[in-house]
């Protein structure tokens, strides 16, 4: 039962965070942060794509570092 | 591998789907489609930023790229070394595959399928349906040409699109008023591809920059 719980937990583990868990912390902080300040906000506008790219160059940065 | 085995593995994960659709289906359509958005887009920009972070990287040579034919006869050989089959058995390896592979997309399909018209169950369902069916024979038509079109451009454009869905449908459910309402997807679509397009030459060329400095 416990291989089985670790092999369920291990398997959704690789498929959605594997290597790039700042994906997944930075798109948590920015929904957050949305939830809290976005509604109405015109700002969120240009925020929520720029915050986007953002998160994809820290992990590109983070990817490259690894490959080198 | 056995196609019996495979194809019953296939067939329970449709009745898998079916039942999660059933048990689901209503109850998400009756919710408040802003939560409902602000997950189904944060999964969308998850999945969405993984793939256009390792599309990006293999375009410009910091991951290997896939030789798909060398992955399929490499994973053939694997499979069919850990086949369990005998006399008539069944093939448990082929059965595992064929279930997870199908379950996994359709999972993916009905997370698409919700995100889009909320509350419109049916509509989604004979949409996922139709695209299914439409795309089951352009691929068999196209399977040919389709197969000489680059692996990597290919994953580059489905990235791209599931970043700008994760964006927009993300931020409707955290309130933002998109300017053009749904038009503003094809906006956030230009977007995310032109930082694309631009950020594959530019680090291409610093890791050629990379490679020009003398090892000492």
């Amino acid at each position: 039962m416990t291989k089985l719980l670790k092999g369920f937990g291990a398997f959704w583990w690789d498929f959605f965070v594997a290597d790039t868990p700042e994906v997944i912390i930075g798109v948590v902080i920015l929904m957050a942060a949305g939830l809290l300040m976005a509604k109405g906000a015109s700002a969120w506008v240009v925020i929520m794509p720029v915050a986007v790219v953002v998160i994809l160059g820290i992990s590109l940065q983070l990817g490259r570092k690894k490959s080198k | 591998m056995c196609w019996r085995s495979a194809i019953e593995g296939a067939l329970v994960a449709l009745v898998l789907l079916a039942l999660l659709v059933f048990a689901f289906g209503a109850t998400l359509g009756r919710l408040d489609p802003a939560p409902l958005r602000v997950v189904i887009g944060s999964l969308l920009l998850m999945f969405g930023l993984k793939w256009l972070r390792k599309a990006i990287l293999r375009a410009y040579g910091h991951k290997d790229k896939h030789d798909e034919q060398a992955i399929f006869d490499r994973e053939v050989q694997d499979l069919s070394k850990s086949s369990s089959m005998g006399k008539g058995l069944r093939d448990s390896v082929g059965f595992v595959i064929s279930l997870k592979g199908v379950f996994l997309e359709g999972v993916e399909v009905i997370v698409i399928s919700f995100g889009a018209p909320s509350g419109r169950l049916g509509l989604a369902a004979a949409g996922a349906l139709v695209t299914a069916l439409v795309v089951g024979v352009i691929g068999f038509s196209l399977a040919k040409p389709l197969s000489k079109v680059p692996k990597n451009a290919l994953k580059l454009g489905v990235a791209n699109m599931l970043v700008t869905f994760g964006t927009f449908w993300g931020g409707e459910g955290l309130g933002i008023e998109w300017p053009l309402q749904d038009a503003f997807i094809l906006v956030l679509l230009g977007i995310f591809t032109l930082v694309t397009v631009v950020s594959i030459p530019i680090l291409s060329k610093s890791r050629i920059a990379l490679e020009r400095v003398p090892q000492t």
